[in-house]
């Protein structure tokens, strides 16, 4: 974990950079405290806009010296994010990305979460209810279906319909056990 | 105060001041990150799929029956203060607040249940309750997620779980926390030891509002610092397993106080109350600063003519938003909303004023 200043080794790092090096892909961390981190020049709050424009420069520059060139550059075939961009923001621009940036997420995961793998039911599994009353059960999963579609099509009045009687199947499904 | 003028916003939820050890935990959260299958993510999402988004989400949190008294409310429609006083009764997030483009919440008024549209992630589910109670909230949280992933598709990864717009949220996108109200332990400089212990047990401490916000009013939130690679469950074990040994050592400490240095204690926590009670000119920092004692004060038993509703309440109205909502909704200066600070709190904690005012 990054807690510690990297400077002083001191105080607690609230100051996070990502340093892009065009000769390299894999980009390199910083962790600073406030204080270090103004002593290096590094202002914590730059002017709105300003932090943004240099991240697209810093882009264009290794996408220019190479990164492109080389077919180094990973870009997401979805939303177009590259994989710099990724790591700038922090944030993926879709769901696919996942997929995309797979290779320099793995370790990356690794560091923030110790582990690159999910544990617990996908949402299918923990929607479908568990055990008893099987007809009961049944319905609701029938019920909550014909709920989707109705709501798919903006069919409200239908959809309170179903719902209310949902809330019915449930009640019966949670009183006889417990 | 005159009958039309306007009121303080009610306590909410995490200030109830109820519940297992409410003495030490605040409140309780847990919050869900969710996406939705077809939508861009946040940093990709333009600004009419930001209304798209809202107007898929609706009418499906509407139609899964979630609980009675959910309210839709858009932010672009309210005010500044307006959205302050949601951030303030933990409804919804400062970066919510502050946001961009089409984005709401649906809630009920204490602030129990609060799903945030078009957040960080599309959807953020959150459950709250006074004091220390994780086991309820966290079934409530999965009953809602079961029934909303009934009506609408979460990204879901065979390998990395829910997938979030940050990968620090990715696998169950859960975040469990608890507000923690550390009076002796700050006082005793012990608080260093908590931090040190508990970031060795994979939680994470943050201050008053989260992430990258100081501790105000010796308040911290402890929450966990990893989501994937460990089962819901599991990861709402690692928390509440270490929330009792803190909360028995700011007791200890508490009690350690009490017996070695008692005078000292009294005097602090009686000065604190004698500032509030005074003072013409007050910062909200230094108010908060002043209840901490204050509110340890009544626990320990050191004050008995306030009772804590008297405190939470005060606690309440001194937040910049509450308090200029109070005041007709209007932005107000500085200097000018510390001088109301000053009086109303002088009016929260009048002698023999606590119990008259209810």
């Amino acid at each position: 974990m990054n807690n510690v200043c990297q400077v002083c080794k001191k105080a607690r790092a609230t100051v996070h950079l990502t340093e892009i090096d065009s000769e390299n892909a894999e980009p390199t961390e910083m962790h600073l405290c406030e204080a270090c981190a103004k002593e290096s020049g590094t202002s914590t709050k730059p002017p709105p806009g300003a932090a943004m424009k240099f991240a697209t420069s810093l882009i264009e520059l290794h996408q220019k010296e190479g990164g492109a060139r080389t077919g180094k550059t990973i870009v997401c075939p979805e939303c177009g994010m590259s994989y710099q961009e990724f790591r700038i923001k922090g944030r993926f621009g879709c769901t696919t990305c996942y997929d995309a940036f797979e290779s320099g997420l793995l370790p990356l995961l690794e560091k923030v979460h110790g582990a690159t793998e999910h544990v617990g039911p996908a949402p299918t599994a923990a929607a479908a209810t568990e055990g008893a009353q099987p007809a009961l059960q049944r319905e609701l999963v029938e019920l909550r279906r014909r709920l989707k579609s109705v709501v798919d099509e903006e069919r409200y009045e239908e959809a309170a319909r179903l719902r209310d009687r949902i809330t019915e199947v449930e009640k019966q499904l949670a009183e006889p056990d417990e | 105060m005159t009958d039309d003028a306007p009121e303080v916003p009610p306590v909410g939820e995490w200030l109830r001041g109820s519940g297992p050890e409410s003495d030490i935990v605040l409140s309780s959260r847990i919050r869900l990150a969710r996406n939705v299958v077809g939508f861009p993510l946040r940093a990709r999402l333009g600004e009419e799929e930001s209304h798209e988004l809202c107007e898929h989400l609706q009418p499906r949190i509407e139609a899964a029956g979630l609980a009675p008294d959910l309210d839709f409310v858009s932010l672009e429609e309210l005010t500044d203060i307006d959205r302050l006083v949601l951030v303030e009764r933990h409804v919804i997030s400062l970066e919510h607040a502050n946001g961009l483009g089409d984005r709401g919440v649906v809630s009920d008024e204490p602030g129990r249940i609060a799903l945030m549209l078009n957040e960080e992630d599309h959807l953020r589910i959150q459950c709250l309750a006074s004091g220390l109670d994780l086991n309820s909230i966290f079934d409530r949280s999965r009953e809602i997620e079961r029934k909303l992933a009934a009506l609408i598709d979460f990204a879901f990864h065979a390998r990395f779980g829910y997938l979030t717009s940050c990968p620090t949220n990715v696998g169950t996108g859960m975040r469990v926390s608890v507000m923690l109200h550390l009076p002796a332990l700050v006082f005793a400089k012990q608080i260093d030891k908590v931090f040190n212990s508990v970031s060795k047990m994979n939680l994470a401490v943050r201050g008053f509002y989260g992430e990258g916000t100081k501790a105000l009013s010796d308040l911290y939130q402890i929450s966990n610092q990893v989501t994937l690679g460990r089962s819901a469950e599991k990861l709402l074990d690692d928390v509440r397993r270490v929330l009792p040994k803190i909360v028995a050592f700011e007791r200890d400490v508490r009690k350690q106080l009490l017996d070695n240095d008692r005078l000292v204690v009294e005097d602090r926590v009686w000065r604190a109350l004698g500032i509030l009670r005074t003072a013409r000119t007050i910062a909200s920092e230094e108010a908060f600063e002043h209840l901490s004692l204050i509110r340890m004060g009544v626990h320990l038993g050191l004050i008995e003519e306030l009772d804590i509703e008297s405190v939470n309440r005060t606690f309440n109205l001194c937040q910049p938003g509450h308090l200029q909502a109070s005041q007709g909704g209007g932005p107000l200066e500085t200097r000018h909303r510390d001088i109301v600070r000053a009086r109303l709190i002088r009016e929260s904690l009048a002698e023999g004023g606590g119990s008259s005012s209810g």
